[in-house]
């Protein structure tokens, strides 16, 4: 497969997040802070492209029996990697961010895109899958993010863009903001842009 | 279910020893050679944490390093708590900085009251440990929360948030996190009798 | 004793893992279409929480620590996961066949069920002891199973309900779970997690 095309496909209509809901579990939870995200979101994407490199490289070696296993080590390992340039470079988001640094491993997406693409293809269209699918996930984590600071606490990235008048949606910052934003999102993005795309998909597809 | 052969089992687990061999060297040789800066993070937070609850302004790492070296002395109270006597002089005035900590919602909530000289008003309040709600609880480590705390005499109760009150025994509390904010009342009302006694 | 009832009580409303950390999303979406397959998944979840959740509480604070291999926690834990389940699924298809049906075809989904492992990171960070530990696995465990079970209640009725094209499927989960979460936070006045 083309690596354009592959890469067109994660940000678009193979969206691993609103075409198939998957992986917003650890990330989902450090969306009411954009600066948290993003960094989430960088460490993901470094996981996510580097493991997808590392199993297509071993991908004629690793016994069928234990494929999974191999898989979450390697994970586990950038995981860990990540996990430490982050305490050492970072100290203040690391410390914000605790648990869900390590919560990166078991996101299905990274597990998702090594059983169903590493496997079967070549270290370089491999990586384009993994950055690809990583930023795909973590623009609409951003834009939920962006969402949630901005109601919620009337700031981005820390710094106060809303007035004093401004009364903060408690709700934006908990946990049912997070599901009800991502419903939206995914309304929005369903109903209207994959709704009208099958009539200029062949227009997408030429260009 | 297909039987494996020995040698394919044998395989299999040697190639599954190698992957974990080379996953765990190459993750311990990046902690080691790590290890010296996620500790110089970890006690210059400690310090910055010390110098803001005893009401000086942040510095840089070399600056605060002399100065911890030079003016801050650690030592155990009777009631087993931990304070750093802050010396007076140019650097500002002497300060007590005692660790407290109480129960948050989520965790525990940990953090440093500072007291002034002669124990009669606070100095400032920081954190070294908090897991609570981002956006919510974790608001405690906002400049506005923890400077409200400044020259007030405690103990403390809470008012909601937004009051501004200039009580010396009132704090606004934070929307929302009312176990959180109170979790930090119960810490800085705790360190209060070690520094004055029984009051 | 008290505190551990404590800890157990709030992991499953108050700080139910699934509808305030979100974890173990993927296979809640997924597989919450249907009560009978919920009950399967939910009930293989608390199993395994809460025998993994002592298992990494004992290898953490009898190796790791001790060792100062704390860094390693992101693997032993998911090692340790993985290779419970895998024992767990060869014992009960050699011991029940309607056990291993029942459960057997949940147990790999559940390897890769975030909330597994962020059971036993959170019992590190928030430093638990044994006991809490073992009241924090088994109530997240009954959190997420009754999360699912509620979820699973809630989407059977509404299965035929119309509802706008771009909401259809995750769409309306994800709103159902928001007013769970919203209903589930009703409970925080109740209870405190010390």
């Amino acid at each position: 497969m083309k690596t354009g095309k592959i890469v067109l496909r994660n940000l678009g209509r193979d969206n691993p997040v609103f075409a198939q809901i998957l992986g917003i579990c650890s990330t989902l939870a450090v969306t009411n802070v954009l600066k948290n995200t993003a960094v989430m979101c960088l460490g993901l994407i470094f996981t996510l492209a580097l493991s997808n490199v590392t199993v297509s490289a071993m991908r004629r070696l690793i016994p069928g029996r234990v494929r999974m296993m191999v898989e979450v080590l390697v994970i586990a390992s950038y995981v860990i990697v990540v996990d430490i340039a982050l305490r050492a470079f970072v100290p203040d988001i690391a410390r914000q961010l605790g648990p869900y640094v390590g919560l990166i491993i078991t996101n299905c997406i990274v597990m998702g895109r090594a059983e169903a693409f590493a496997l079967t293809n070549p270290p370089g269209a491999a990586l384009a899958d993994g950055v690809s699918s990583g930023v795909g996930y973590s623009y609409v984590l951003l834009v939920i993010a962006f969402f949630r600071e901005l109601l919620g606490s009337g700031t981005i990235w820390g710094v106060r863009v809303l007035g004093d008048g401004w009364v903060n949606w408690s709700i934006m910052v908990t946990a049912p903001g997070a599901f009800f934003m991502l419903a939206v999102f995914i309304w929005i993005v369903k109903g209207v842009w994959l709704d009208s795309a099958p009539a200029d998909a062949g227009k997408a597809g030429a260009r | 279910m297909k039987k494996t052969g020995r040698s394919e089992w044998l395989a299999t687990m040697l190639f599954m020893t190698a992957v974990t061999a080379v996953c765990i060297g190459a993750v311990a040789g990046l902690h080691l050679a790590t290890a010296n800066v996620v500790a110089a993070n970890e006690s210059l937070f400690l310090r910055k944490a010390v110098r803001a609850a005893a009401g000086l302004p942040a510095t840089g790492a070399s600056e605060l390093n002399r100065w911890w070296a030079g003016d801050v002395e650690r030592e155990v109270l009777q009631s087993g708590r931990v304070a750093y006597r802050v010396r007076g002089g140019t650097g500002g005035s002497a300060a007590v900085v005692l660790e407290a900590e109480a129960a948050g919602l989520w965790g525990r909530v940990r953090g440093l009251v500072g007291f002034s000289g002669d124990g009669k008003t606070l100095t400032g309040v920081a954190f070294t440990e908090q897991n609570e709600t981002p956006g919510l609880g974790a608001r405690i480590e906002e400049a506005w929360f923890v400077g409200q705390f400044r020259g007030k005499t405690g103990p403390f109760s809470l008012v909601p948030e937004g009051t501004g009150s200039a009580a010396p025994t009132e704090i606004d509390a934070i929307t929302g996190a009312t176990i959180t904010s109170s979790a930090v009342r119960d810490l800085v009302n705790g360190a209060i009798p070690d520094i004055r006694g029984g009051e | 004793m008290g505190h551990a009832f404590a800890v157990f009580f709030a992991a499953v409303f108050t700080n139910n893992i699934l509808l305030t950390n979100y974890l173990g999303m993927c296979s809640f979406l997924g597989v919450s279409r249907e009560v009978k397959t919920s009950m399967g998944l939910g009930a293989a979840v608390v199993v395994v929480m809460t025998a993994t959740s002592v298992l990494n509480w004992l290898v953490y604070s009898f190796v790791l620590a001790p060792l100062g291999l704390e860094y390693l926690r992101f693997i032993v834990f998911i090692v340790v996961i993985a290779a419970f389940v895998q024992i767990v699924e060869m014992v009960i298809e050699r011991v029940s066949d309607t056990l291993y049906a029942a459960l057997g075809i949940f147990l790999p989904l559940i390897t890769v069920n975030c909330a597994i492992l962020g059971v036993s990171l959170f019992m590190v960070i928030r430093s638990y002891t044994f006991l809490e530990s073992l009241a924090y696995g088994a109530g997240s465990g009954v959190g997420w199973a009754v999360a699912i079970l509620a979820m699973a209640g809630i989407r059977q009725r509404i299965g035929g309900s119309r509802v706008p094209k771009g909401m259809e499927g995750a769409g309306l989960a994800l709103v159902i779970a928001g007013i769970m979460a919203l209903a589930f936070m009703g409970f925080n006045g109740m209870m405190r997690l010390n």
